[in-house]
């Protein structure tokens, strides 16, 4: 195991951003700390490298326990949202520091940072200052730094969180290739599950201090095992129970995994509804429909262009709902 | 079109400002200027080369870089530790690093003899157990220069320190570097214009402390009289030239320290001045 934490807790105050958190990551993933803001991703990021100390339990890095140990001596890179990049320090300067700090041969540094200003695509940057480079030109400095003395493990606080939504996604894929290439252990911080589930071999969902679900993009996406995770990833209806289920239950269907008809499909009684189309919006690569139920809800249907033509389906049109799949949790779950 | 009305206003604005200017500043300056040399270069000389005048010049410029350098020390770390920690009373300290400028130097003094003075507690202490004099002493100087110059250092240091973001240092420390190197290559350098000009200050006005140290050095000569209690002697005397003379030497320092704090900031400045972003590449 590259990183282990197990069951690791940490208290602000009154505030317990981390409780009770165990994972493992395995060598050469790179895995994604999904959350929303608050919920202590980034915390446990922080205990991990040793910016920040645990109240309670213990930290695992290439199989040694690493609770103790300080951060100067547990090797991590760490890349910040915000940079971090020495501005007084030129972009060669910034990728050398940790080299220096090991006091690295002067031959070897030049040819890593060489190496990695090549690798980051800086190579005629090195003599700028920080402040002479874009967002996302600075973030790919701060890789560098933080990947030049050869770290156990990398880890990224909400990596592209400063940039614009373009460069973001660009950064992103090229990290994805990178650490392809690199195969660093990586863990990353992001509040965004289209980034997460984009970019990772694993997803940790967390929410308040608590890890809600751990399994591969695709598990969670396809089998959320709370309420909070299947709500926090992709859009969902939420219905309540009365429509679908008992009444102490909460139905969540995803847009897309409904279907609509003109009259009550065959075999399907209990689990079909009937409501009025209120408003189609054409933009995008689906229709998006949103219905009226009976009782006054509203629910989102994402309709295939295909699938809305087969219907020609009006506006103020009356429609059953069929949902094709579903989640159903009892209701002592609060989101 | 400028009117004739705005033309002949603007025209006294600008006479009222330099007549101004020149009454207030220019005028005085030339008036100490030429009555130290009323005797000639040489007897400006001879005035200055007086034991007693050399003395107090040189106990001046001694007390006033011991205090700039302590200052420079410990100004710095009271800057660090007022923005990077927070502790019980930090609010309440940090607003009474300002009191020395709102205090009348004369009342430093009062309160330094009070407290080390023969009489004083800390005084009599020091005196039984180190034999250490310090009011009507050098080291009463010092002190009273060290609390004057107190807040140039701390005031300068704390806004570079709010701007440069802890995580930086974070990210030092994740590479390896231990706290002293960390604040040696990351962060003094960012702090090191703001350090020296706060110092250099204090200094200048170290220099001309007049009010607290009247009160706390004794003004012994050739002992604890420092270069502007002289000054006041030889006014008291009626020897207006050597004090003058000495007047023009403690300007001429004060006065190029400023410029070339001055000088030296406005070029830092714009050196860090952030350079417009570049497009990706």
């Amino acid at each position: 195991m590259a990183i282990k934490i197990q069951n690791i807790t940490k208290q602000f105050g009154d505030f317990r951003a981390v409780d009770d958190v165990s994972f493992e990551i395995e060598h050469g993933q790179l895995v994604a700390v999904l959350g929303p803001s608050g919920s202590g991703k980034s915390t446990i990021l922080r205990i991990i490298a040793g910016l920040e100390t645990p109240d309670s339990g213990e930290v695992f890095l290439t199989g040694e326990e690493a609770t103790d140990i300080p951060i100067q001596e547990r090797n991590v890179g760490f890349v910040f949202q915000h940079y971090a990049l020495f501005k007084h320090m030129t972009v060669w300067d910034n990728v050398a520091f940790g080299l220096e700090v090991r006091k690295v041969p002067k031959e070897k540094i030049q040819s890593r940072v060489d190496e990695l200003l090549k690798l980051v695509q800086l190579s005629g940057y090195s003599r700028r200052y920080p402040s002479q480079l874009s967002g996302g030109q600075r973030q790919r400095v701060a890789l560098a730094r933080a990947l030049a003395p050869e770290p156990k493990v990398l880890l990224l606080d909400e990596p592209f969180g400063a940039l614009d939504s373009k460069v973001r996604e660009e950064l992103r894929e090229w990290l994805r290739r990178l650490h392809d290439e690199m195969h660093v252990t990586s863990l990353f911080v992001t509040h965004d599950q289209e980034e997460a589930l984009e970019v990772s071999d694993k997803v940790v969902i967390v929410n308040k201090g608590k890890i809600e679900q751990i399994g591969s993009p695709q598990e969670v996406y396809k089998h959320p095992k709370t309420p909070f995770v299947t709500s926090f990833i992709g859009p969902v209806n939420v219905v309540p129970g009365r429509l679908f289920g008992s009444h102490d239950e909460t139905t969540y269907v995803r847009p897309h995994e409904i279907d609509l008809t003109y009259d009550v499909p065959e075999g399907k009684g209990g689990k079909v509804l009937p409501a009025l189309v209120r408003r189609l919006n054409h933009v995008g690569a689906n229709v998006k429909v949103d219905l009226e139920l009976a009782d006054g809800n509203t629910l989102q249907v994402h309709l295939t262009p295909e699938r809305l033509s087969e219907l020609s389906l009006v506006e103020g049109e009356q429609v059953f709902v069929s949902p094709k799949e579903m989640k159903v949790f009892t209701e002592d779950y609060t989101i | 079109m400028k009117t004739g009305k705005s033309r002949l206003l603007s025209r006294s604005l600008r006479i009222t400002a330099i007549t101004y200017l020149v009454v207030m500043l220019v005028l005085p300056l030339l008036a100490l200027f030429s009555d130290s040399l009323s005797e000639g270069i040489v007897s400006f000389w001879k005035n200055m080369s007086q034991p007693v005048a050399l003395h107090a010049l040189k106990l001046t410029l001694i007390t006033a870089s011991v205090m700039a350098v302590v200052n420079a020390i410990m100004g710095t770390i009271t800057a660090y530790v007022l923005t990077r920690y927070s502790f019980f009373g930090k609010s309440l300290l940090s607003s009474l690093v300002d009191i020395p400028f709102a205090i009348p130097t004369l009342v430093t003094g009062v309160m330094l003899v009070i407290l080390y003075g023969p009489n004083g507690v800390v005084g009599t202490w020091l005196k039984e157990v180190f034999n250490l004099q310090v009011v009507f002493a050098p080291t009463g100087i010092l002190l009273a220069l060290l609390f004057v110059g107190l807040p140039y250092v701390v005031r300068s240091v704390q806004p570079v320190l709010h701007e440069v973001d802890v995580d930086q240092e974070e990210a030092a420390s994740t590479m390896g570097a231990s706290t002293w190197l960390t604040f040696r290559r990351v962060l003094f350098p960012a702090l090191r214009p703001a350090i020296l000009s706060g110092t250099l200050l204090s200094f200048a006005r170290a220099l001309g402390e007049f009010g607290s140290v009247v009160v706390v050095a004794g003004n012994i000569p050739m002992y604890s009289q420092t270069a502007s209690v002289y000054i006041m002697g030889e006014i008291e005397s009626q020897n207006q030239v050597a004090a003058s003379s000495m007047s023009v030497v403690l300007l001429t320092l004060s006065f190029a320290t400023i410029l070339f704090v001055d000088w030296y900031t406005r070029d830092k400045s714009l050196e860090a001045g952030e350079v417009p972003e570049v497009a990706e590449v």
